[in-house]
């Protein structure tokens, strides 16, 4: 032991000394990571999943997805047009079946490899190999040769070995690449766009491979060992706190790239985010405003909801009594008031929803279907002999499924209380967590279930394939043959007016089936400062980070003056001065 | 000294072995997995990852593999080591089933020292606070300063942490713009959320002190000593002082362990990246190893508390024989 | 001196083995008297009782109060600021929807409806978001949050004074045993334990109809199965105290049984701290609740609590707009409670400490 001072008075005095000093240091520790503010900064809530391009699914990765990679083609953020990424030029066989594309001689990774045809092959390939376990796998099945690919069965589900020689995707030349379709598909280039159809660098990550062969996915996305060929390169990751980009200057568009640094920070509760932006210290907020303060913003500047291609709606077990009759489900439907839910508790300019594709999905208009009544909803319930005159309802409590989050909590306590009042109907409101949610969902446990679906791209096969008898989204137990017949018809369909016409007879026969009570199509909710440039208002909620760029006083006041839309103006956080691309600054001066 | 401290550990492998046991329980007898998702995936696809992650492995093997290097194949025989991820035994948590491209090692080890230094500062205010209240009530007993100094340390008992959280930032971050309202980098960035943290643990402390303090001074050799003559104030500091201390140190361990999970509500509304977050996180999203890894930290950290609270008892409170442990 | 090992987080436990440190190990044959003497004379122990008893019987009553319904919802134009009650005493707007109702209610909310008929208080403390009373919600809420509180007090009481006690007079390995079991379950982190009870009970049953047991019940059952291992810490270190005292030592040398020492030595001594330990375990409880609510664990709508309502407050604290009423009517209620059972807690332990009022 050490020699201890005498008296505990001493000993005391020396402890709390000695703790003093720990805590400091533990306090200096902890904080040694201090950063200077990025040039911007936003949050699409908490820590992603990964940062692999064929290992995430949700709309925040795929946010920071488009911040490092590029795809062959991109989309242009303002009009959704296809444009040029990665590959300059191609061209589409007469039988709309063979892509052929031609990459540009100065695309290159982070490390200064070119990029070249043979990159893409192997990351389709990879993509498409079971041990990956891409969650997106399937979208690539469009390819000819992919789905036997991934799955080693044969069109008639005899085993097959899988060979790589038989799948549609060839590096013809060094900057050559061609993909053959199943059949001409006319959504393949908004898929071409989305992060899945990224590359991967295969050399360094063949050579983690070797080095560490179980945990090469935990070494492989870190920074300084992570190439990627997008506008931005990763420089600093800290685990549920910020992602800290950096441009890359090796990137071919690099002077039309304005921001040098881009934080994405992971925050955990909406109401911080607010906060956080409130302060100046994030530059957009991508998420769901809590609807209490949605009033007090909509006048602002800075916030400017827009049509979003999602619905949300509920769906409805029909292998369960009461509700494999149609009647019930119609009546559900009818008796709701989904302005009331729109207006009164979202309030950011939702639109009821009375067919399950949003307005907006391109050149495809929804059938008329349903209307909202309460009398006619009783009618159902009366004539299918389920309400007695007086109006007492026979039925069974059903069970209104939702994962806590306060905004379900909130349409499911309003929606209940119509369908008590119009059809003196008991609903009892089960809040689930997300895995037990899903669980049952899965299942088939449950009566009623809040869901929603948000479109990849701007077709209705994005909405309608997943109602098909046996697909791994449909969850409610519902199958109908005709729809069944007429999805695959408008699948194989060519002419574009004939599929959209097969399209709206599919839907005006689930709209009349109802295994799902759409509610409400969403609305984008940016919450963005308004010297932002270059950011993108579409139906898809889609954003190009290399257009960013921050609008000078100058220039921001011209926008202000040509704005169409009345609104409250809101000081911005940004520099005075702007920040412009080096091709632009240049020509600026 | 030494027998305590084997004794000690003892127990303490063997908690340590129950807690994973129980959670490996609890976390696989719950519905959905770690896989689930809104989006279905292909059966293809989903046996594909349940192999990665071992998911497809019976129980027993999935349970051998988690507490430590131990590959058995389906028929008890010893198997690659190399194909596995790490277990416990090796001190290796895995990888996170739903941060897929980080390790259970490296969310700890980030997300530690950011717990640890919320909870230094939480700890700080509590006793800054606390002592100071407890001082002053117990001083003047009975008097309005007493009952004041009881009321507000109980007030800081009596409101749910989320609620003082929320008042603070509005009106220290953004009525007036003071502190951060949120994030974390520099020491600014630690005042409120210690505040809030230790708030209702500087009212333990308080109360703590205030008992300790007027115990001490009605003891016969206080009331010999005043009636000698030694100065009122070296009475304090030289004799009652450590005693009264000695409840106030005794609850530091589990003040510290309340204030490194209590720290979860703390961290979400200042989104910190602590470890707090990931306790909730973990075991909402049935990533089995984070949820694993981040119990593991907390009963491990809650031991050693524990046993450093035995120690500087010892150190202050002679009379207190550490072998006697029961 | 035991030093045993300190686990606990929420329900921390080594304040209260201090507490119990002060208790002095001694026959007290006229206790209660004493301390009833004692409480009544100390101001802030008389209020916080009445407030209490207040409290309770409110929330036993108050289906038959005049207040609109906590459940029933006016979206048009919400949240709304309170009416200063002189402004607004009543209005005429009643509507009787309650959402599930057990029979004795039912047939409370009837007589009020004979009662008072449409008539129903203004909305004095302001309406939420959906224009449901704040008032009445804090009301009914309140029966959630004393429910909980009653359900870790019964725990605490039974299971938890049980063990400390069998494990403090059994033999050093039962002892043992029981005292390990305590600690690994005090090691597993609660929130963990909450998380997988909740959603492993709450499964949903397969045939989707009537359920045995309600989510509130499993809710109730899960806080009061982890609130009571620090009273079993504390009784059995009150008990093992009291079996080497020497008055105990020396009534069995003159030949007690086992049952009359408990009766006259255990009890009485053991009562003491277990009714201290009792208000200090029930604030911790109530605010556990309010934790469990902020992470969307808590109790399922149209039922209310004070910790839903405090979590739903602070979510309504922002710069962009400030609905104050939302968070102080819960934070209010929330923190008298607690604040009188604080102050009563002080008060028992002042009145119980026989020691320092005899010197």
């Amino acid at each position: 032991m050490l020699s201890m001072p005498s008296t505990s008075g001493a000993r005391l005095a020396l402890s709390t000394a000695l703790l003093g000093v720990l805590g400091a240091c533990v306090v200096a520790f902890a904080l040694r990571s201090g950063r200077p503010r990025a040039d911007f900064a936003f949050t699409g809530g908490g820590e992603i999943r990964s940062l692999d391009p064929h290992g995430v699914t949700g709309v925040p990765e795929g946010r920071v997805i488009a911040l490092l990679y590029e795809g062959l083609v991109a989309r242009n953020p303002h009009t959704l047009a296809t444009e040029p990424g990665a590959a300059e030029s191609w061209n589409v066989s007469p039988d709309g079946r063979t892509y052929t594309f031609t990459l540009r001689a100065d695309a290159r990774w982070s490390n200064g490899d070119p990029l070249l045809a043979a990159d893409f092959e192997w990351s389709f390939r990879r993509m498409l190999e079971p041990a990956t376990a891409c969650e997106y796998a399937s979208s690539l099945w469009l390819i000819e040769g992919a789905r036997e690919f991934t799955t080693g069965l044969a069109a008639d589900g005899t085993p097959r070995e899988r060979d790589w020689s038989r799948v549609g995707i060839v590096a013809v030349q060094e900057r050559t690449l061609q993909i053959r379709l199943e059949r001409p598909t006319p959504h393949f280039w908004p898929l071409l766009s989305s992060h899945v159809f990224a590359p991967v660098h295969r050399a360094s990550l063949e050579a983690l491979r070797e080095r560490h062969p179980r945990d090469w996915a935990t070494h492989w996305t870190r920074p300084g060992t992570l190439v990627t060929n997008g506008p931005f390169r990763l420089v600093e990751r800290r685990v549920g706190e910020v992602l800290r980009f950096e441009r890359n200057e090796q990137y071919w568009d690099a002077r039309n790239v304005a921001l040098r640094t881009v934080d994405v920070l992971s925050v955990e509760s909406w109401s911080s985010a607010l906060n956080l932006y409130l302060a100046g210290e994030l530059d957009w907020v991508d998420g769901a405003i809590p609807s209490s303060l949605v009033p007090e913003l909509l006048g602002r500047e800075d916030f400017d909801p827009r049509p979003y291609l999602g619905v949300y709606f509920y769906r409805v077990n029909v292998t369960r009594a009461p509700l494999e009759r149609r009647e019930v489900r119609a009546a559900l439907a009818t008796a709701l008031r989904r302005k009331e839910i729109c207006e009164l508790v979202l309030k950011a300019g939702q639109q009821p929803a009375f067919s399950f594709l949003p307005p907006q999905a391109g050149d495809y208009r929804s059938p008329k279907t349903f209307g909202e009544s309460s009398d006619y909803a009783q009618k159902l319930l009366v004539d299918a002999g389920l309400t007695d005159a007086e109006g007492k309802c026979d039925l069974r409590e059903l069970e209104l499924h939702f994962n806590t989050s306060e905004v379900h909590r909130d349409i499911a306590e309003v929606a209940a209380e119509q369908w008590r009042a119009a059809l003196g109907l008991k609903v009892r409101l089960r809040n689930q967590e997300w895995k037990s949610f899903l669980d049952a969902q899965g299942k088939l446990d449950y009566d009623l279930s809040r869901s929603s679906w948000i479109a990849d791209y701007a077709d209705p096969s994005s909405f309608l394939d997943i109602w098909t008898t046996g697909h791994e989204n449909n969850r409610t137990g519902w199958s109908n043959r005709q729809y069944d017949e007429l999805v695959a018809a408008a699948r194989s369909e060519r002419d574009a007016a004939r599929r959209r016409e097969l399209y709206a007879n599919a839907e005006r026969i689930l709209m009349h089936e109802l295994p799902c009570i759409p509610i409400y199509h969403y609305v984008s909710q940016n919450l963005v400062d308004p010297r932002v440039g270059g950011f993108g208002q579409n139906a898809l909620n889609e954003q190009s980070p290399k257009y960013w760029y921050w609008r000078s006083d100058e220039e921001l006041a011209s926008v202000r003056a040509q704005s169409m839309r009345r609104c409250e103006p809101v000081e911005s956080h940004g520099p005075s001065a702007g920040l412009y691309p080096p091709s632009r600054a240049e020509e600026r001066r | 000294m030494r027998r305590f401290l084997l004794r000690r550990l003892a127990w303490f492998a063997l908690t340590v072995w129950a807690v994973i046991t129980i959670s490996f329980v609890l976390m696989r007898s719950v519905p959905g997995g770690p896989l689930s998702s809104d989006r279905t995936l292909h059966p293809s696809v989903e046996a594909a990852v349940n192999a990665r992650y071992h998911l497809d492995w019976p129980a027993w093997r999935q349970y051998l593999q988690t507490l430590g290097p131990l590959n058995l194949d389906e028929h008890g025989l010893l198997g690659d080591r190399s194909a596995v991820f790490g277990g416990i035994l090796a001190l290796d948590l895995g990888p996170s089933l739903q941060h897929r491209d980080v390790s259970v090692n490296e969310i700890v080890a980030q997300s530690l020292p950011v717990s640890a230094a919320l909870g230094v500062t939480a700890l700080g205010w509590a006793l800054l606070l606390g002592l100071a209240g407890g001082l002053v009530s117990a001083l003047r007993p009975g008097t309005a300063l007493d009952t004041t100094a009881r009321v507000l340390s109980t007030l800081g008992l009596s409101l749910p942490n989320f609620v003082i959280a929320s008042l603070l930032v509005l009106a220290l971050a953004v009525a007036l713009p003071i502190f951060p309202v949120a994030g974390w980098g520099s020491p600014a960035h630690l005042v409120l959320p210690g505040f809030a943290l230790g708030a209702p643990f500087a009212a333990y402390v308080a109360r703590l002190f205030r008992a300790g303090l007027l115990e001490t001074l009605s003891q016969d050799c206080i009331r010999t000593a005043r009636a000698k003559g030694v100065p009122w104030r070296a009475i304090v500091l030289r004799h009652a002082l450590p005693g009264a201390l000695v409840p106030v140190i005794s609850f530091l361990g589990p003040a510290a362990a309340g204030i490194l999970t209590g720290s979860l509500v703390i961290e979400r509304i200042f989104t910190i990246p602590g470890t707090g977050s990931h306790f909730v996180a973990g075991a909402l999203n049935r990533d089995y190893a984070l949820a694993m890894g981040v119990t593991l930290v907390y009963t491990v950290a809650v031991y050693a508390l524990n046993v450093l609270v035995d120690l500087a008892y010892a150190l202050i409170d002679p009379r207190v024989e550490l072998e006697k442990d029961a | 001196m035991s030093t045993s090992p300190r686990k606990g987080e929420w329900f921390s436990d080594a304040t209260f083995e201090r507490v119990a440190a002060q208790f002095a190990v001694e026959q007290v044959p006229n206790l209660w008297a004493d301390v009833r003497r004692r409480l009544a004379a100390r101001a802030s122990a008389r209020w916080s009782l009445r407030w209490l008893l207040a409290l309770v019987l409110a929330s036993l009553i108050v289906p038959l109060l005049p207040l609109p319904s906590p459940a029933a919802m006016a979206l048009d134009k919400q949240p709304k600021p309170p009416v200063a009650p002189w402004v607004e005493p009543f209005n005429e707007r009643f509507e009787p929807y309650y959402g599930e109702l057990n029979p004795l209610d039912r047939a409370l909310v009837s007589v009020r409806q004979r009662a008072f008929g449409e008539k129903q208080t203004g909305p004095w403390l302001g309406t939420d978001a959906k224009g449901r009373d704040t008032l009445a919600r804090i009301l009914w809420g309140s029966r959630t949050s004393l429910l909980v509180a009653l359900f870790a007090a019964l725990t605490s009481l039974t299971i938890g004074v049980a063990w400390g006690a069998i494990a403090g007079l059994a033999r050093s390995r039962v002892d043992n045993a029981m005292m390990r079991t305590v600690d690994v379950l005090q090691s597993l982190p609660t929130i963990f334990l909450v998380i997988f009870l909740l959603s492993f009970l709450n499964a949903p049953s397969p045939t989707g109809a009537a359920r045995s047991v309600s989510r509130e019940t499993v809710f109730f059952l899960v806080i009061g199965a982890v609130s009571w291992l620090p009273m079993a810490r504390v009784v059995r270190g009150q008990v093992l105290a009291l079996r080497s005292a020497a008055f105990v030592e020396s009534a069995r040398t003159q030949g007690a049984s086992t049952g009359w020492i408990v009766r006259a030595h255990l009890v009485p001594n053991v009562l003491p701290i277990v009714l201290v330990y009792l208000t200090l375990t029930l604030p911790s409880v109530i605010l556990y609740e309010a934790f469990l609510s902020f992470l969307g664990l808590g109790v399922e709508a149209p039922n209310v609590s004070w910790g839903v309502l405090a979590a739903d407050g602070a979510e309504a604290i922002s710069p962009l707009a400030t609905f104050w009423w939302l968070p102080l009517g819960p934070a209010l209620a929330m923190g008298a409670t607690l604040l009188a059972l604080g102050l009563l807690g002080d008060a028992l332990r002042d009145a119980l400490d026989v020691k320092r009022s005899e010197a």
